[in-house]
């Protein structure tokens, strides 16, 4: 009889344990498919500034760290989507190609079919300076061609929906600013229009750029720490070793306001853990938040 | 983030299913339910109470969590009105405020063309609410004095959202931001008469160019006075400039640099097509000569009634009557010989001015067809026209800087909006409630349980009983 009944339990045992395993199985999948998604994510931004005109609304497109990804045959998807937001303006932050492999097809491409959404501003990172300056590529001179706003150390007027704006790009690492990029930035400083400042290295915040007076700063570079955790953020970056100071998001400086992209690619053949590529859009304009209902 | 969102409703139902369970067995023993035994029971339970309050602390902490992050994940946004005019159900331009403004078909649309999102306006809807704080309060509407006017409004986006690939706080953002613009667009200061443009200015006649100018700055000059009126000592930080201190400039713009430069053409006859210039003239002149007429006609007729009035029908008539401090005085009333001489009189005027223009016009022809002027004269001319422009320029920059310090300070405040955070007592209060019932529950199954054993055992005894039986009558059969 007591044989009979741990025959019988045997075959239940057995199938709960299969239950929990695909169970278990259900949600590791479930977990790594979140966790691991290479999808392209939109997040929004917002950025209220005293300097904008009216109740107009200034939308920026930001883009960063393709490493001549493609999000779609020839980044079709990625056009659709900065398409369907209609920006004012693109920024590029840098490193949307690779030092080694030089091709520039990706990238040339793309701001082939962005300039036809809206005017592209780019500022080189690490990657585009190696193909520049050390290896002679001639990226800077077809993407002027192309019409794209190439911005080295230096910086462009633009009046969008009547609002002045004065565009900048600082191309500069945190070791060479005092050499190629402070006296830009000291006189680039001065304006009184909105200073739009697109600078591949989130360091140079860290210290160079931490007091100075820029409406909004445009970053890329850390690719959101690799490996993002809840409410901490990015976990790792070479430059900057383990928990990155700005690895992802819009951060408050005592006189500037920096958005620091994730990027869309990578170049280390790390995988991105619970850090989808960005596609960060960033909406400026004169509607204040205030902290009130907290 | 959805499935952090749904862990409270999910424990919430198996707590449901855990207390329908113990009810069901409760009602099954109760008959077996000795007083004492039941005292006893709950003695014997001592042993599991380590476990209990281990797993009433993950609940707690689940439960804790779970809240507090779908409260940070989908927040409540607070909008508050705060001009003057609120707080009497109006916007700043003094038009009627509407609440479902906000959350209308239009502004939806905008949000969901704004954000790229893959939902319609009447799903979007669905996903929305709005509340007030009033909406608690009972209203007696026949109170006047009960009626109030809401200022501040909740607007929060359920969670269901994340099924359309967009989070609630995005929403709520992009929501905020169209409503802010289409509230100032519409219902707040617009300045875009301070646009100046002069296209139209190419291939424009010397003289026309002082007329298209000074329609430019009176465009200038006439919306400053309202500001002016609303607050006359307002002054710029940077220049120091007032309202009717940069209107005089504007003045000074039109009566002396315009008027100068009209002069300098005139002088020199400047005309870029000098037949096409001085045939318009005489056309112009010719409807100025028309109108001249009319005026003139109407001036003789009422001339000539006034001389067909009776003497006695002139007089005028005194009427006692009171003034605005009551006091007593003889008003001299108007007849109609009185209205005659008044419309006579303007018609007159009217009349002088068409001949002072004609006079104008003829001596503007007059010099530019006897004009020899230089190249150099023209690119002299030219030049004032750009500095005028230029001029004309600043002003508008000034004026625009004035107004929106001005407007800004007002501006800004019109709506507040920020989002509300996670109110912790509340989540901590709530999370405490489901881990009593969730204890208790898991208290009760206990107590209940060796009851529940003993009834399972001697129901499966019984069932055995039964199938000897049947075996026996069937092996005696």
């Amino acid at each position: 009889m007591q044989k009979r009944t741990v025959q019988a339990a045997r075959p239940r045992r057995l199938g709960r344990i299969l239950l929990c395993g695909l169970l278990a199985a259900a949600v590791l999948a479930l977990g790594g498919w979140y966790l691991f998604s290479e999808k392209l994510e939109v997040t929004f931004h917002h950025l209220y500034s005293p300097k904008v005109v009216g109740g107009e609304n200034i939308r920026v497109v930001v883009l960063s760290d393709l490493h001549n990804r493609e999000f779609g045959p020839g980044n079709a998807e990625l056009v659709e989507r900065i398409a369907a937001l209609k920006p004012d303006l693109i920024a590029i932050a840098g490193d949307m190609v690779n030092a080694d492999d030089g091709n520039l097809d990706v990238i040339l491409s793309l701001c082939g079919r962005l300039l036809e959404i809206a005017p592209v501003y780019y500022s080189p990172g690490n990657h585009e300076s190696n193909l520049m300056y050390e290896k002679g590529s001639p990226l800077e001179g077809q993407l002027l061609d192309l019409g794209v706003h190439v911005l080295v150390n230096r910086a462009e007027e633009v009046t969008v929906n009547r609002t002045p704006l004065l565009i900048g790009g600082l191309t500069t690492s945190t070791e060479g600013y005092e050499e190629y990029g402070a006296s830009f930035f000291e006189e680039y400083e001065k304006s009184g229009a909105f200073k739009l400042l697109i600078a591949h290295y989130p360091s140079l915040y860290y210290e160079a750029l931490a007091d100075g007076a820029v409406d909004l700063g445009i970053c890329g570079h850390y690719h959101g720490g690799q490996f993002r955790l809840p409410v901490v953020g990015g976990l790792y970056h070479g430059d900057t070793g383990f928990f990155p100071k700005y690895s992802g998001g819009m951060y408050q400086l005592p006189n500037s306001t920096i958005f620091v992209s994730r990027g869309m690619g990578g170049h280390n053949g790390l995988p991105r853990v619970n850090n989808r590529p960005e596609l960060a859009v960033i909406d400026i304009n004169g509607r204040q938040e205030t902290n009130r209902g907290q | 983030m959805i499935f952090v969102c749904a862990i409270l409703p999910v424990l919430t139902l198996c707590l449901a299913v855990l207390y329908a369970a113990l009810i069901r067995r409760f009602l099954i023993v109760k008959a077996k339910l000795p007083v004492l035994g039941v005292r006893g029971a709950l003695g014997r339970t001592a042993g599991r109470r380590r476990s209990m309050a281990a797993l009433g602390a993950l609940f707690f902490a689940v439960c804790l969590a779970a809240q507090l992050a779908a409260d940070i994940w989908s927040p409540n946004m607070l909008m508050v009105f705060s001009y003057e005019e609120a707080a009497r159900g109006q916007n700043p331009n003094v038009t009627r405020f509407n609440e479902s403004n906000i959350l209308s078909d239009d502004i939806l649309e905008q949000v969901i063309q704004r954000g790229g999102l893959a939902l319609s306006p009447e799903q979007l809807s669905a996903c929305l609410s709005i509340s007030t704080p009033l909406d608690a309060e009972k209203l007696d509407v026949s109170q006047e004095s009960d009626l109030k006017i809401s200022t501040e409004y909740h607007v929060h986006c359920s969670e269901r959202i994340s099924l359309y690939r967009t989070d609630p706080k995005t929403v709520l953002n992009l929501l905020a931001d169209v409503y802010w613009e289409n509230f100032v667009q519409n219902y707040a200061e617009n300045d875009s008469i301070l646009d100046l443009s002069f296209e139209k200015l190419e291939g424009m006649e010397y003289l026309d160019v002082k007329d298209y100018l000074e329609m430019q700055a009176n465009k200038l000059r006439n919306y400053l006075p309202s500001y002016s009126a609303e607050s006359s000592s307002f002054r710029a930080q940077g220049n120091g400039e007032t309202f009717s201190s940069l209107s005089q400039k504007i003045s000074n713009f039109i009566d002396i640099e315009l008027e100068r430069y009209e002069a300098f053409v005139l002088e020199n006859g400047l005309a870029g097509n000098r037949t096409t210039f001085q045939s318009r003239m005489q056309y112009a002149n010719r409807r100025l000569d028309v109108s001249k007429r009319k005026e003139m006609a109407s001036h003789d007729v009422r001339i000539e009634a006034i001389n067909m009035y009776n003497a006695y029908m002139t007089r005028f008539v005194l009427i006692p009557t009171y003034d605005a401090d009551k006091e007593f005085y003889m008003s001299k009333t108007k007849v109609g010989v009185d209205y005659f001489a008044d419309e006579a009189k303007e018609h007159l005027e009217f009349a002088t001015r068409l001949v002072e223009e004609m006079e104008h016009n003829t001596y503007a022809s007059g010099q530019i067809g006897g004009s020899r002027a230089a190249a150099s004269v023209y690119a002299q001319a030219d030049q004032q026209i750009d500095a005028l422009k230029a001029e004309l320029l600043s002003l508008s920059a000034q004026s625009r800087e004035l107004c929106s310090t001005y407007v800004k300070e007002k501006r800004d405040g019109y709506i507040q909006v920020s989002f509300t955070g996670p109110a912790i007592p509340g989540i901590v209060l709530k999370a405490l409630l489901l881990t009593v019932l969730f204890v208790a529950v898991l208290g009760g199954h206990a107590v209940l349980a060796p009851f529940w054993r003993e009834y399972r055992s001697g129901r499966a005894a019984e069932r055995e009983g039964r199938r000897k039986q049947q075996r026996r009558e069937e092996a005696s059969v």
